[in-house]
């Protein structure tokens, strides 16, 4: 009977979530395997996970035919800015949407959120012309100057900061604490999570940023890391696959290692909201 | 209204006509009130009747509309919660989440630079005195709740500051931890002599902790006295039926010609009884009769009246006898366990404990042997 059980139960579940693991694993194993292929190799056997001559000639080919090393910098700078100054004008919005008292907050909150939902498309336009009128094309900070705040970051940390009683803020009050010392050791501490997750996700969309980059940036000295892979899948360089997955794998490691260096964040949020 | 306040003694904390307005709504209404140094002092009332926005304004989380505050004769009105000297207890005790219980307690110090040797001096102390020696590294979700509602004092109390305010800091705990809290308080109070401003919806606690309870009801003072004179000469009429399960019986009576008359019935009023009426100048009053002083039997007796047991309560001790009288429903108390739902009895009331108002204002004509 148990074996009966297993077959109807678990093993059709096991199967399911092993195809959805293969669905979800190959593409990266296939851009890993690929990114090691000579030219031809790739051409002849594209779909082979373990490469016959694994070669590092595409990494060496990527690295000196183009400033990578600037590029990752602009993509890493411009992510950092990105991310930094949205979390701090989030952080410090949500505080004052949270336990600040004055005439029309809802209203301005409900505003902010709204914003969420107005299309990149539409902000397109008027944000390059202001960009351009200021001198800024061609320029990383003009990529990095229209993302600065967003209220995605303002809506998740003011619903977390909403769940902090009132009265820890009172009792901090009383004992003389500061506002800045209140934001410091009471409400950052029990906003972390939530802070950490908005972080990374600032930091991945910035860093996968590519139509706003590629309206702004026209030099491939300023260019952003999506930008470059663009110009190899595109016309440009559109027949060196191996090259395309090398840039690839370049793109995805610094977001890679961020998230194993604050997973521990990302699982205590999700583990967090379950507990009150 | 200052009955039994000695006015010998100067206040420390005084709060001078008082208002506070939500919007154009009054929570409270030109209210006055003193307290003394290292009193005790009960705002008691029902929900909604100001007591923990009274609280929260001389702690200087809300702000007065109008009014003065004066603590040691220094207008407090516009002095940042921080720097009043005040300290409070929350009803969800405010804990840090992310704190341990040592850190909770020493934060709010280490912020005010004070010493780290005093600090740990005085961590130490609150430790024992309130039981939590062992808990120092845990945090506030690994502790019970009469251990968080303890942590709570405890930071609190290694303030050391002149005023201890606290609002509703055992509602949150079940009846029997609520004895031993208690205790717990009186105790604190022993050693610190703080001055103590209580806020609590609970009569009990209020007798039990207060040197005096200001009982209050819709933004105003009602009565502000000791627990004994709230409970045997009550101001009003509200009070004498708050204070006090089951509730005073109330009655609308006139006096006429040396009697007090309920529709048919009637008795004579007793000697004391008829001065105060004379220099009310009122013959429309209210009678109030505490159940425990209502007495009934199955024989007729001199000025006992009749009436029929509608419904009986039990107390476990006691019975609850429910009967009506004239159309109204009257409570006595006894000790007997033989009544019956619609037997026919006697009762008569104990007129040295009974209470009489003006029934235009409620209030109180006096009390005989005063």
């Amino acid at each position: 009977m148990p074996v009966n059980k297993f077959i109807n139960g678990r093993l059709f579940w096991h199967i399911l979530l092993l195809l959805f693991s293969i669905m979800m694993l190959f593409p990266l194993l296939f851009a890993i395997s690929n990114s090691f292929k000579s030219l031809s190799e790739s051409y002849n056997n594209m779909l082979s996970l373990i490469p016959g001559n694994p070669t590092f000639s595409n990494y060496v080919t990527i690295f000196t035919t183009l400033p990578l090393f600037q590029i990752i910098l602009n993509t890493f700078i411009t992510a950092t800015i990105v991310t930094l100054f949205k979390l701090a004008t989030s952080y410090f919005a949500a505080y004052a949407f949270t336990f600040f008292k004055f005439r029309g907050e809802k209203l301005l909150y409900f505003l902010f959120v709204a914003t969420i939902f107005v299309p990149f498309t539409v902000m397109m336009i008027p944000n390059y012309l202001i960009i351009s009128k200021i001198g800024l094309l061609n320029n990383i900070y003009g990529v990095i100057l229209p993302q600065l705040c967003d209220a995605t970051g303002i809506f998740i940390i003011t619903q977390t900061m909403k769940t902090i009683p009132k009265s820890l803020i009172e009792v901090s009050k009383l004992d003389n604490v500061g506002t800045l010392g209140i934001l410091r050791d009471i409400v950052f501490p029990l906003t972390k999570p939530a802070i950490v997750s908005s972080g990374i996700m600032f930091f991945i969309n910035s860093w996968n940023e590519y139509v706003w980059p590629t309206l702004i940036l026209k030099d491939r000295i300023n260019f952003t890391l999506p930008l470059v892979l663009q110009m190899f899948i595109s016309s440009e360089g559109g027949t060196s696959f191996p090259l395309a997955m090398a840039i690839s794998m370049v793109t995805m490691i610094i977001p890679l290692i961020l998230y194993l260096f604050f997973q521990k964040y990302i699982l205590n949020t999700f583990s967090q909201s379950g507990i009150k | 209204m200052t009955r039994g306040s000695d006015s010998m003694e100067q206040p420390y904390i005084r709060l001078n006509n008082i208002c506070k307005n939500y919007g154009n709504s009054p929570v409270i209404k030109d209210l006055n009130l003193s307290v003394r140094k290292g009193e005790r002092l009960v705002l008691l009332g029902p929900s909604g009747c100001g007591k923990s926005t009274t609280l929260r304004m001389i702690a200087g989380l809300e702000t007065i509309s109008s009014g003065n505050l004066y603590v040691d004769n220094k207008r407090m009105n516009d002095i940042a919660a921080g720097k009043r000297n005040v300290s409070m207890v929350f009803q969800d005790y405010a804990l840090y989440p992310h704190m341990t219980v040592a850190k909770n307690i020493s934060y709010g110090l280490r912020v005010n630079k004070i010493n780290h040797e005093e600090i740990q001096r005085r961590l130490k102390k609150v430790i024992s005195i309130l039981h939590l020696d062992g808990l120092e590294q845990r945090y506030p979700r690994d502790l019970s709740g009469g251990q968080r509602q303890r942590v709570a004092l405890a930071r609190s109390i290694a303030k050391q500051s002149d005023i201890f305010l606290l609002d509703e800091p055992l509602s949150n705990l079940d009846a029997q931890m609520r004895i031993g809290a208690r205790k717990e308080l009186l105790k604190i109070h022993q050693l610190y002599h703080q001055t103590f401003i209580y806020v609590t919806h609970d009569q009990i606690e209020a007798m039990t902790l207060g040197d005096r309870i200001a009982l209050m009801d819709k933004g105003t003072l009602q009565m502000l006295d000791t627990p004994y004179n709230t409970y045997n000469r009550p101001s009003n009429v509200f009070v004498a039926k708050f204070i006090g399960t089951p509730s005073t019986n109330i009655l609308g009576v006139q006096f006429k010609d040396g009697f007090l008359i309920f529709k048919e019935a009637s008795i004579p009023a007793a000697e004391g009884w008829v001065r105060l009426i004379h220099q009310a100048k009122q013959p429309d009053l209210i009678l109030g009769i505490r159940p425990e002083h209502v007495q009934i039997s199955r024989t007729e007796k001199e000025n006992s009246l009749n009436g029929t047991v509608s419904r009986i309560e039990e107390y476990g001790n006691q019975l609850g006898v429910i009967f009506t009288f004239e159309g109204a429903e009257i409570t006595a108390i006894s000790d007997h366990r033989d009544w019956k739902e619609g037997e026919e009895i006697f009762f008569s009331i104990d007129q040295k404990k009974m209470y009489l108002f003006d029934r235009t204002t409620t209030r109180t004509i006096g009390y005989p042997d005063e």
